[in-house]
Formats: C-alpha cells, sequence, structure tokens
C-alpha cells in the first residue's frame, strides 16, 4: 500500500501538468514577494522636504555672502583655531544672505545642531551668525559656554561691539571685534591667556573709552598696513628653509607640527549642542 | 527522522524570531516614552528658569508702573499656579498663562521711557529674551520626541506592546498657546 501511495506520488509530482503548475505558483510567490517588498520601500523612504537648505562648513569662518577679506577671514580664523587649540571650545563664523523663510533664532539652532559646533561632551561651542540680506545677526551658545556668555552679555556684544560698526558699513571690524570679545571670555573662562599682536589689541573695544573717529581711521589704516606686511614676510619664511620656525610668527599656536594658522588643519566640529542660549539683533 | 528534524528547526528559528520581535518592541516602547520624559525635563528646565525671571522683571517694572496693580496681582497668581501645577498638563496650562502675563508685561514698559533705558530692565529683557528662546527650542524639541512616541503607540504593533507595558497612554503636545492668539490689552 505504502509503496503504491509513494510512486503514484512521485510520478504525479513529475507530470508535466504539476511541473507547469509549480512553476507558475512559484512565479506568483516570488512576484508577491518582489511588490510587498517595493510596497514597503515606497512607505518607508523618508520624504525629505527640505525647505532650507543649510550650508555646509568650511572651517571657523564660513563666509557665504562675501563680505570678509581674505586678510580679516584669516584673523579670525587664527582667533578660533587658538580657541580651540587652548580650550577645546569652537567658534564658528557664518554669513550668509539670508535664513528665511526661518527666523534667525531657528536658523542658528538648526544649524548649530546641523554642524555639531563645540566639543561632543562639553557642548562648548559658539556661533556667530550674520544674515546681510535680514539685517540680522545672531550669537548662539552652546550648553557649555551658556556659563561664560550669557544672554544679557551677548546681547551686549551685539548691541555695543556689532551693530554700531554694521551701521557704519564696517562689516569686518564689528566682526572682528566681537569675534576677539568673545574669544576672550572664554579664555577667561577657561583661564588661557591668548597671544594676540599688540597693535591688533588697540583695536579691541574697551568700557567707556571712545575713540575720535580720525584716531579710529589711524587705527585700521595701520591694522591694514602691517596686515599686509606680516602676511607677506610669513609667506616669505614659508618658503624659506626648513629649519625655520614654521608659524610661530603670527598667531602662532607654537604646538609641534601645526600649520600655524595660514590655512588647512581644520579638523572639523565636535558634535556639541545647543540649548537656543545666545541674542539676536538686528541694524 | 530527517523531516521531523528540519520542522523542528524551522519552528525554533520562527519562535526566535517572534521572540526578537516582541522584545524589539516592547524595548521600543519603554525607549520612546523615556526620551518623551527626558525631553519633558529639559522643558521642565526653561520654564522654571524663566519663572524665576519673573519676580526680577516685575519689581523692576513696578518701580516705575507702581499702578498696574491687576497685572502684578495676576503674575503672582500665575507663579503660584506654576509652582502648584503637579501633572504636565497642569504645568503646560501654567507655562501658557505666563507667557500672556510676561508679554503683557514687557508691553507696559512700552509706556515708561524710563524703564525701557533703565540698565537692568534691560539686562532682563535680555536674559527673557533668551529663555524664551530657549523655551522654543525645548518645546520643539519636546514635541518631536511626542510625536515619535504617539505615532509608534498608534501603530498596529506598537500599539500591542504598549499596552502589555502600561505605556499606552499618548503623550500630550506643547501646544501654541492659546494666551498668544489673544491681543493683549494696552490700557492708558
Amino acid at each position: 500500500m505504502k509503496n503504491l501511495f509513494n510512486t503514484s506520488k512521485k510520478r504525479f509530482l513529475s507530470t508535466p501538468a504539476c511541473r507547469l503548475g509549480r512553476s507558475i505558483r512559484a512565479r506568483e510567490t516570488f512576484l508577491c514577494i518582489i511588490l510587498i517588498c517595493i510596497f514597503f520601500l515606497g512607505v518607508c523612504l523618508p520624504c525629505a522636504a527640505q525647505d532650507v537648505v543649510y550650508p555646509s562648513s568650511k572651517g571657523y569662518v564660513n563666509d557665504y555672502a562675501d563680505i570678509l577679506s581674505a586678510q580679516t577671514a584669516q584673523e579670525i580664523d587664527s582667533i578660533c583655531r587658538q580657541i580651540e587649540t587652548k580650550t577645546t571650545a569652537q567658534i564658528a563664523l557664518v554669513i550668509v544672505n539670508t535664513t528665511k523663510p526661518l527666523e534667525i533664532e531657528q536658523y542658528a539652532v538648526e544649524l548649530f545642531q546641523r554642524w555639531g559646533i563645540g566639543q561632543k561632551e562639553k557642548d562648548n561651542g559658539l556661533l556667530l551668525l550674520v544674515a546681510i540680506n535680514d539685517r540680522a545677526v545672531r550669537i548662539e551658545t552652546g550648553y557649555g559656554l551658556e556659563g561664560a556668555i550669557p544672554d544679557a552679555i551677548a546681547s551686549n556684544i551685539i548691541s555695543q561691539t556689532i551693530i554700531p560698526e554694521f551701521k557704519q558699513g564696517q562689516y569686518e571690524k564689528g566682526l572682528l571685534l566681537a569675534v576677539l570679545s568673545v574669544a576672550d571670555l572664554i579664555a577667561k573662562e577657561y583661564n588661557v591667556s591668548l597671544d594676540l599682536n599688540e597693535r591688533l589689541s588697540v583695536v579691541r573695544p574697551s568700557e567707556g573709552r571712545q575713540m575720535s573717529p580720525l584716531a579710529m581711521l589711524v587705527y585700521v589704516i595701520l591694522f591694514i598696513l602691517i596686515f599686509g606686511m606680516r602676511s607677506g614676510l610669513l609667506f616669505f619664511f614659508l618658503l624659506g628653509p626648513t629649519g625655520r620656525k614654521r608659524g610661530g610668527y603670527w598667531y602662532g599656536t607654537g604646538a609641534g607640527g601645526s600649520r600655524g594658522g595660514f590655512s588647512g588643519g581644520f579638523g572639523g566640529f565636535g558634535g556639541g549642542f545647543s540649548g537656543g542660549g545666545g541674542a539676536s539683533g538686528g541694524w | 527522522m530527517k523531516k521531523i528534524w528540519i520542522v523542528l528547526i524551522v519552528v525554533g528559528v520562527i519562535v526566535i524570531m517572534l521572540a526578537g520581535w516582541l522584545i524589539g518592541g516592547l524595548n521600543r516602547v519603554a525607549i520612546l516614552d523615556e526620551s518623551v520624559t527626558a525631553a519633558w525635563s529639559q522643558v521642565d528646565n526653561q520654564l522654571q528658569r524663566r519663572n524665576d525671571l519673573i519676580p526680577n522683571l516685575m519689581n523692576t517694572v513696578k518701580g516705575y508702573a507702581s499702578h498696574e496693580k491687576n497685572l502684578f496681582t495676576e503674575v503672582t497668581q500665575l507663579r503660584s499656579q506654576w509652582a502648584g501645577a503637579a501633572t504636565r498638563a497642569d504645568k503646560i496650562k501654567a507655562a501658557e498663562g505666563m507667557e500672556g502675563a510676561i508679554s503683557r508685561l514687557l508691553l507696559v514698559a512700552e509706556n515708561y521711557p524710563d524703564l525701557k533705558a533703565n540698565q537692568n530692565f534691560l539686562t532682563l529683557q535680555a536674559q527673557l529674551e533668551g529663555t524664551e528662546n530657549r523655551i522654543a527650542v525645548e518645546r520643539n524639541r519636546y514635541n518631536r520626541t511626542v510625536q515619535v512616541f504617539n505615532s509608534y503607540i498608534r501603530t498596529i504593533a506598537g500599539g500591542i506592546f504598549a499596552r502589555l507595558r502600561g505605556l499606552d497612554r499618548a503623550a500630550e503636545y506643547f501646544e501654541a498657546e492659546a494666551a498668544a492668539k489673544s491681543v493683549p490689552k494696552v490700557e492708558f
């Protein structure tokens, strides 16, 4: 009896009709599976509806509106580099044309988060965001720097250092002074001192001292002349024999092997977070 | 003999996969719920911070506009409401009320140029703006975690897991204030 059943089953299974049936069923099942997979993929693929395009980070200085000269950009870059080397805090300067459709506050927080300014564990990042066409500026502090630069002080820096300069069209000076103020505060918080050119410190803001416009003009001219001279000399030194101390001339960090603030050497932002602290202003 | 083994292995694999799916789902509910709680505590922090700024602001304004008594009593009431709020929903309501009161306080300052120039007031204003921004940011993040959690417990599998763990209550969103929608009255 068993034998009969087995052979008849085997025979049946090998008949062309059954094989055809099986292959059709197999194809159908296969197609079904494919369709289900496509369906799920279609449903699960995230629809990226991004109206706002955020720029990518290029370094400490991200001038997407082309208002900084190469020298000022380099200056600010050196300050930021020194700050990071000495305190691990990261300052980012971002100049865009506009932050629309978002308000500058929203844009700043998003950008801060995307770039991850500041070290991950310490959240010691600071974003100085300028929207030129919107005539808005914002200082956004990471959680870790909220003690060094509370909102009131950030507001102060904006209203007393940045806005007056911006109102006169002195974007570069305003930003340089602002970065200096911020760097000063951070350095004080971390108990380090910054090596800055003494000429530059003359241009720094000081409480209550009113400089006459003529004096300021003279200082600015001297400033630019010295920059020109220094960069020229630095270039010359770099071309010289390797025995020379590299990069130690200007804002040299002095650490072994560092390429002293000329270009390159930016390691990326550390993944820090901001909670929305800081201040905004407009001119 | 062989067939039994194959069947057993297949059944075993299926059981393991089911168990993995079950454990994963149950874990996910707990993780999402915890992220909502953590995000809420951040919002709570910032709201508390704003709450602590209020007395200073009120005293500074009082120095110049002492006759705005109604407003001051209202603010004091709202502060005690916040202090007494226990559940999340209560706190959200208290916070929304506070927002309206603060905007009215600042609006009062618009009528007093001396107050507006007062350094103390300016500092407080900067601090308040900063805190408001922080609240907005944390609210945003909180709402995002709530969205993820609520969406998950509304899915078929997620709903089952949530019920199994007793976490199937949807979290409340921190919505835009009803107070902001009403225009603050300026009384001369």
